[in-house]
């Protein structure tokens, strides 16, 4: 099944006002769910605690993230005037049935488990609100080159944070 | 207003590469134990290739060479003799670091077929201290290691901004 979400917007918005607030609202939905709330903005269930072990964290750190897949392919799926689609391509079958298992909570399972739906999918409507109100603002253009520059300096920093440790 | 688009054009950047640099931190939990091991078994060193085996080295081996892994043979320097050591190396993403360690399991048994006593730790340091310096990355690996997370890291941005 396809996890998607339709979110309602001004219809005075235009399509390039709609694709910015559509970026704006997946690095959101992106940040939350690393820092481990649903779209409610409430706390998500924790994890199990083979599952923690197996990643290597608390069971309290629920960031969504094991490859990082999950979260950084939701995109806009379509925009038209007074809606916009966010979810996941309709071709991934793998990405759709995590996304499902964690929204409703079914982990492969036939039905939900109890206490386990973390539904990342969505957006408060106060934060949406937020949102809204700086559509009308410039937005800066981001350029490959930008893009670039970020990644090669990301990409140095991460090697500040290898560690081979000696046990000594 | 200048100033204002560019600490918007940060935010936004910054963003969208907290998800990427995950990605690379866990991909290179996975990739570096595996360079590292590749390496070594390829007889390579951190400054080039590993010293040669001493001679009662080598005949130890080759008293014992139905109990080597098939990477190795009696001669060959690779840090290989039951292939524990190297298979022991792992990393883990703890707190938005790699981790990497060589396990302190006991050994299950060496080359001579007797119950280990050492560690695999433990045998790393003793052949870091002969000499064999294997547990680390070399500038190479390092120059490759950057250029694939430049890589991924800008493929990942991209994703948001194409939207």
């Amino acid at each position: 099944m396809q996890m998607k979400t339709k979110i309602n917007v001004p219809s005075s918005l235009n399509a390039t006002q709609r694709r910015e607030l559509a970026i704006d609202i997946i690095l959101y939905i992106q940040e939350r769910s690393i820092e481990g709330r649903d779209k409610h903005e409430d706390k998500m269930p924790k994890y199990n605690k083979d599952y923690a072990e197996l990643k290597g964290v608390g069971v309290n750190d629920v960031d969504l993230t094991d490859s990082g897949d999950l979260l950084s392919s939701i995109t806009l799926l379509d925009s038209s005037t007074g809606s916009i689609t966010i979810g996941f391509p309709k071709d991934d079958i793998e990405l759709n049935g995590k996304a499902e298992g964690n929204i409703k909570g079914t982990y492969g399972q036939s039905s939900p488990i109890k206490g386990k739906q973390r539904d990342f999918l969505g957006i408060d409507p106060t934060v949406l609100e937020s949102f809204m109100n700086n559509v009308d603002n410039e937005r800066p253009e981001i350029t490959n080159a930008d893009i670039e520059a970020a990644a090669r300096q990301s990409a140095r920093e991460i090697f500040g944070d290898i560690e081979f440790d000696d046990g000594e | 207003m200048a100033n204002e688009l560019l600490a918007k054009k940060v935010i936004s950047l910054k963003l969208a590469q907290r998800i990427a640099v995950r990605r690379v931190l866990k991909e290179f939990a996975v990739l570096i134990p595996e360079l590292v091991k590749a390496r070594t078994i390829l007889g390579g060193g951190l400054t080039g290739s590993l010293p040669n085996l001493k001679p009662s080295t080598i005949r130890n081996r080759t008293r014992y060479s139905t109990n080597l892994s098939s990477d190795t043979s009696p001669s060959e320097s690779n840090l290989t003799g039951t292939g524990q050591l190297l298979n022991a190396i792992q990393a883990k993403v703890t707190e938005g670091k790699i981790v990497v360690t060589v396990n302190t399991k006991k050994r299950k048994n060496e080359l001579s077929g007797a119950k280990g006593k050492l560690t695999n730790n433990e045998v790393r340091k003793y052949a870091e201290d002969a000499g064999f310096n294997f547990f680390d990355l070399t500038t190479d690996e390092r120059q490759e290691l950057i250029d694939l997370a430049e890589k991924i890291i800008i493929d990942e941005i991209k994703k948001v901004f194409s939207t």
